[in-house]
């Protein structure tokens, strides 16, 4: 395959990876901000 | 002495290329014609009214610069030598915004403060998943469009840099069929969890790709001040510098199109490969929210997939008013 495929195929698969991660990151800190949180999930805006 | 040369916007029309004298009329109505865009409201009126603006001035306010040589007193974009920057920062008008601001990279750090401030990221938080799927088909053009530029001639770097367009703002319609398709409401995400989620990823982003540090931390500090619900800053982020670096990139824009550069072969070249990016990364984005839309049995909005286009949020303003139009009687 020619190289000027290759690289963006690998710089898209890096990006995929990198983006599967940052989506299990965001589900883990949502899970455990909830759960070592007794307040529930609303707005909660205080003006400054 | 030349009458004509006392207007020497029409003068240098006489002296100039044929085809660039050409250009700079068809650039000068184009502009105009944008404008009209812009006021009417099918293209955004933000970038559009100083960009056309722009655009128009600068195609049509060609003086000699030299009894021999043409130009402008807008902006030299090309210079890179101290001293003739230095002199010339005193002379164009519009050259301190583009050296100290443009071409450093100042002006986007700013956008991206304002469009942290104006995101809501609960969609993101929300369904992370659908929503990296969908800015990854997003992404088609940048992929497609590398191959096709180093196959035109342009070296890797150059190749990448074209090619990023497409992972760049640009304004899409969508089929209004699209629209009606009911979408499922989702739970709120509170403030407190935006915030930390901002902190986090803006940390790690930035220990991940450093060369892109600014970028993150004004994106993500907009978001900071939007959910800390620190009004004054948000205030002035979004009223002062988000609609000054709009107004400003947009007539940096307008003020770049002059005829004798875009009619330099490479840079045609590069507008033409920047639009196919743009062309193939919408149609991947619109690809994207069809598949999430059929994989959820339909309970999916596909308008959404074209939104995972845009860095900055002008495909999903059009999306969401191509939708609106679609629902209203």
């Amino acid at each position: 395959m020619s190289y000027s495929f290759l690289i963006p195929l690998q710089v898209f698969a890096l990006g995929f990876i990198i983006s599967l991660g940052m989506a299990v990151l965001i589900k883990v800190m949502l899970f455990a901000i909830r759960k070592f949180s007794n307040e529930p999930a609303k707005d909660q805006n205080e003006t400054h | 002495m030349n009458i004509l040369d006392i207007f020497q916007g029409i003068s240098t029309l006489f002296v100039q290329e044929p085809k660039i004298a050409i250009f700079r009329i068809v650039l000068v109505v184009l502009g105009i014609f944008l404008v009209y865009l812009g006021t009417k409201g099918t293209l955004e009126p933000l970038i559009m009214i100083p960009m056309g603006f722009g655009m128009s001035a600068v195609n049509a306010g060609v003086l000699f610069l030299t009894s021999s040589t043409t130009g402008t007193i807008f902006i030299d974009p090309m210079l890179s030598d101290t001293d003739a920057l230095m002199n010339i920062l005193q002379i164009d008008f519009l050259q301190p915004i583009y050296t100290f601001m443009f071409s450093n990279g100042l002006i986007a750090c700013i956008v991206f403060m304002g469009i942290g401030v104006i995101t809501d990221i609960g969609f993101l938080l929300r369904y992370p998943f659908t929503s990296m799927l969908i800015a990854m088909f997003a992404e088609l053009g940048t992929v497609l469009t590398f191959p096709i530029a180093t196959a035109m001639g342009l070296n890797y770097g150059e190749a990448a840099a074209v090619s990023l367009i497409g992972g760049a703002d640009g304004p899409m319609v969508l089929y209004a069929r699209a629209a009606a398709v009911k979408t499922s409401k989702f739970h709120n995400i509170s403030s407190r969890e935006k915030l930390i989620f901002a902190v986090i990823a803006n940390t790690l982003l930035c220990f991940l790709f450093p060369v892109a540090a600014p970028l993150f931390l004004s994106f993500f500090i907009g978001i900071a001040v939007r959910e800390s619900g620190l009004d004054k800053y948000a205030k002035l982020i979004e009223h002062g510098f988000l609609y000054t670096g709009t107004f400003f990139l947009g007539l940096m824009l307008g003020v770049l199109c002059e005829a004798s550069t875009i009619l330099n072969p490479k840079v045609l070249t590069l507008l033409v490969l920047g639009m196919l990016s743009l062309l193939i990364s919408g149609i991947g984005g619109i690809l994207g929210g069809y598949i999430v839309y059929f994989a959820n049995k339909k309970n999916f909005n596909p308008v959404i997939g074209i939104a995972g286009v845009s860095c900055v949020p002008t495909t999903a303003k059009v999306a969401q008013k191509e939708v609106h139009k679609a629902k209203s009687p």
